[in-house]
């Protein structure tokens, strides 16, 4: 609108310019014509006045004549007695009492005579029409008078003329009697001039008349061209009002416009207040100097935690709540977000912020952990400089609570997964074996530690002494269980299993142990027993499930002894830092007799574990003594139907027995004092390595380690089977066990 | 993801740069290696560790290193500023597998042009070796 209002504006100004011509030049033309008219009356009323002036004085001519006549007519009778002494200068002895003679007529003829002068040039101006005028009077002012005046004057000039001469040479009575015969001439004369002179009145009366009309109307222009002047001026001045109006109204307009904008502002601001004060973020832009600018969110206040954070810069805040460390890195980081060098992209990889704990003191002496997400955009200018930084920042300390809750879950999710991927590729024969045998030990778990009186009351030395042997049986249980665990890859169990050899280790390093101990121990036992429950649960839908898809009875191929021994030497190899492959072409599992098959199936896989946990090397060891990276384990099998026995050889090309380690372990444990020690061979020293606790690594790991599993196999095969195991080794070439077992 | 997109693995260098691949760890070299096999690089060199690295950067300094942070010898931050002062516009892509982003912020303060966090997969490498090899060409 108001663009289109300026655009308007050259077109009506020129309206307003051809409106100005038809509006100001009439006026103008009225105004010029009046005050010709004006100025021409005016010269008009200056001619009459001047009429006037010359008639005013034409007319004082007539009646100083008048007075004339009437001096000259008494200069010319003036009658006096004769004086005495000198008669004979009497020059007219005239008497009006002619009774009188001694009166005589003393004329003043000097007098009369210059009167008459006087009267005769009056009457040439009169003629002339007045002392300098160019023209004589109108005929309808002279008349016949003028004429009739001459003739008059001259006819009494002839009358007076006896009278004039000095000494005056008639008698009184002839000039008592010229004086009488003049007195006719003289009366007409002086009517005659008193008639003219009132038509000289008269003409200055219609003059005067003629004048004021004039003056009027001189008067009149004059006042109407002013009047028209003032129309006009009154005219432009209400034009000028009129634009004046106009420009106010152009100036309301705009003033409404910029109300309304400023209203729009003021809203915007507004909305603006209210997306900084809703808005659950902090957000601010900062400079060069890391310091927050004004216009920050609200919830930047409550994130951090602070009343006020005008002139604050961002690096005072994190140096409040990170560490010494994080908030030098954070400092490098800040300066680099203005290094127009470094790529923001990268700069955004390496966000040290991102996720970040801090710590807000609480208050009360303690502190208080959030963690915090920082962003950060650089404001570019046109010039490619970067001025400023807009920060967001959020409080996600509920976010990674729930993350971790949700790892956490994921983690059970990962285990059920894993429990699954186990029974997978487990031969659900194999399976169902493990399950009823791990069931079994659970059960001889249980009933070992329910046997115990766990109601808190010890018997001293002698109870402390039978929980640590339950314990032992416990630990070989379970022991058992992780072998044919890893046997399977049922990584879960042996996760399990793991952790309850972990608890007995600590139950065995406790001075002295009481019943309750055991009750963390018969939770994950239970837990033991629910995964196999689980396991069950899960075969049977499996099943199921295949059967569906397959729309037959699942009939599975059977795993061999073999195949399980080599999946196991894999996994290991996989596991650890060593690789061997196992050699069993003297090996048949077909040939053991059926019920000797588990034994000798555990028995391999104890021997298999301890090779990699003790005797085989890492492959880089190998490698520096010149051996083969890759281990190799051979197996020799065969039934001596004869002696009705199953003979194992079974050897690793490993470093051999440590018998250094063996014997400082019999003396850790107790089994030989030092003399003893000392003393034994190296060929009498190996056979400890079948007593329970005696291992040769430091650290026990997930593979072996504790000394359970040569001590379970041993104990499984000569104490319970009646066999034998003999060892053979020759160090770092190998070790060997050689098994009979009584079919 | 967008089947117009020319895929990462058959990306063409249009100019013959020279990477080198600096890592302790055999597997990630291969692995760097096998990702960018394609690519028509004049020459890929590998160093298992900061000295040999510096040793191989001498005689023939790379366009684009990539870079492993904790390596024995010689670490990989102490690598990337002797390589600057050799070549100052190598594009060295730093990659870490610490979760501590300190060092990142380092490295790239020190000059690093990228960092890819350990484990990365193919996507990660190829775009974050993409962007080296724009800044160069």
């Amino acid at each position: 609108m108001h663009q289109q209002r300026e655009a308007l504006r050259p077109m009506e100004m020129n309206s307003e310019n051809e409106s100005f011509f038809k509006k100001y030049l009439y006026p103008l033309l009225i105004i010029a014509l009046l005050s010709i008219i004006g100025v021409g009356l005016y010269f008009e009323n200056t001619s009459l006045v001047r009429q006037i002036e010359n008639l005013q004085k034409l007319s004082q001519i007539c009646s100083q004549q008048i007075s004339l006549l009437h001096q000259i007519q008494a200069d010319l009778s003036i009658v006096q007695p004769s004086p005495l002494e000198n008669n004979s200068d009497s020059t007219l002895t005239s008497s009006i009492d002619l009774k009188t003679p001694t009166l005589h007529l003393v004329p003043r003829s000097e007098e009369a005579r210059l009167a008459w002068e006087q009267m005769e040039k009056n009457n040439s101006i009169l003629e002339q029409g007045g002392e300098h005028a160019t023209q004589p009077l109108p005929p309808r002012i002279r008349g016949e008078s003028l004429t009739t005046i001459f003739t008059l004057q001259k006819n009494l000039h002839e009358q007076f003329t006896p009278l004039l001469k000095t000494p005056i040479e008639t008698s009184l009575e002839e000039s008592l009697r010229l004086l009488n015969q003049s007195h006719e001439n003289r009366l007409k004369l002086k009517n005659e001039i008193e008639t003219l002179n009132a038509r000289i009145s008269t003409e200055i009366e219609t003059l005067r008349n003629q004048s004021t009309l004039v003056h009027q109307g001189a008067f009149g222009a004059f006042l109407l061209s002013a009047l028209v002047g003032l129309g006009t001026f009154f005219t432009m001045v209400r034009r000028s009002t009129d634009h004046a109006q106009h420009v106010f109204l152009q100036l309301k307009d705009s003033n409404e416009a910029l109300t309304k904008t400023s209203s729009a502002l003021r809203q915007y601001k507004l909305e603006t207040e209210l997306i900084f004060k809703t808005i659950r973020q902090g957000l601010f832009l900062m400079n060069r100097d890391f310091q927050i600018g004004s216009n920050h969110t609200e919830e930047l206040i409550s994130i951090f935690q602070t009343k006020e954070l005008t002139g604050m810069t961002l690096t005072g805040v994190l140096q409040r709540i990170l560490s010494e460390k994080m908030y030098r890195t954070c400092c490098d980081y800040l300066e680099m977000l203005f290094d127009s060098s470094k790529r923001e992209r990268t700069l955004v990889k390496i966000n040290p912020l991102d996720e970040i704990e801090v710590h807000f003191p609480d208050g009360s002496g303690g502190f208080q952990t959030k963690f915090l997400c920082f962003n950060f955009n650089r404001v570019v200018s046109d010039q490619n400089e970067i001025h400023q930084v807009f920060v967001s920042v959020r409080d996600i300390t509920e976010q990674i609570q729930l993350t971790r809750q949700l790892q956490a879950s994921e983690k059970r999710k990962e285990r059920q997964f894993l429990l699954l991927m186990g029974i997978l590729h487990v031969k659900s024969e194999d399976l169902q074996k493990f399950t009823e045998q791990t069931l079994q030990e659970i059960d001889q778990i249980n009933a070992e530690m329910k046997a115990e009186n766990l109601s808190g009351v010890t018997l001293g030395i002698a109870q402390d002494a039978m929980l640590r042997q339950r314990m032992n049986g416990t630990f070989r249980k379970v022991h058992a269980i992780k072998g044919n665990a890893t046997y399977l890859g049922l990584d879960y169990f042996v996760h399990i299993t793991n952790e309850i050899e972990d608890r007995i280790n600590e139950l065995k390093n406790t001075p002295r142990l009481s019943g309750e101990d055991f009750l963390g121990l018969v939770l994950q036992v239970s837990e033991l027993k629910n995964a196999l429950h689980e396991i069950e649960d899960l075969k049977i839908r499996l099943l199921s499930l295949r059967e569906a898809k397959l729309g037959h009875p699942v009939v599975e191929s059977s795993v061999t002894l073999e195949a399980g021994l080599e999946n196991l030497c894999r996994t290991l190899s996989r596991q650890t830092d060593k690789i061997a492959k196992i050699e069993l072409s003297g090996f048949h599992s077909d040939a053991i007799p059926a019920h000797r098959t588990e034994i000798i199936k555990q028995t391999l896989i104890q021997f298999i574990r301890n090779s990699f946990s003790h005797g085989i090397e890492a492959t880089t060891e190998r490698e520096s003594k010149g051996k083969d990276p890759t281990a190799s384990i051979s197996v020799l099998g065969h039934y001596d139907s004869a002696q009705r026995s199953y003979h194992l050889v079974y050897r690793d090309d490993g470093k051999g027995f440590d018998t250094d380690l063996i014997r400082r372990a019999c003396l850790n444990h107790g089994f030989l004092t030092m003399q003893e020690a000392q003393s034994v061979s190296d060929d009498e020293i190996i056979p400890y390595i079948f007593k329970p606790q005696v291992t040769t690594t430091p650290e026990a790991d997930q593979l072996s380690g504790r000394g359970v599993g040569l001590d379970l196999v041993h104990h499984q095969i000569v104490n319970e089977l009646g066999g034998t195991i003999q060892t053979a080794h020759q160090k770092e070439a190998f070790c060997e066990f050689r098994v009979t077992i009584p079919c | 993801m967008n089947s117009a997109l020319p895929s990462p693995a058959d990306y063409t260098l249009t100019a013959p740069l020279k990477l080198l691949i600096v890592d302790d760890s055999l597997v990630i070299r291969r692995s760097i290696e096998r990702h960018i096999e394609k690519w028509n690089f004049a020459s890929i060199q590998t160093a298992g560790n900061g000295a040999i690295a510096m040793e191989i950067f001498r005689k023939e300094p790379a366009d684009i290193v990539t870079m492993d942070i904790t390596m024995p010898e010689m670490d990989g931050l102490s690598c990337v500023e002797a390589m600057l002062r050799i070549k100052p516009n190598v594009q060295i892509l730093v990659i870490s597998a610490l979760a501590d982003k300190s060092t990142a912020v380092e490295a790239v303060k020190r000059g690093a042009m990228g960092f890819l966090l350990k484990p990365f997969d193919a996507a990660k490498i190829h775009e974050a070796l993409q962007e080296m090899i724009e800044d160069v060409v």
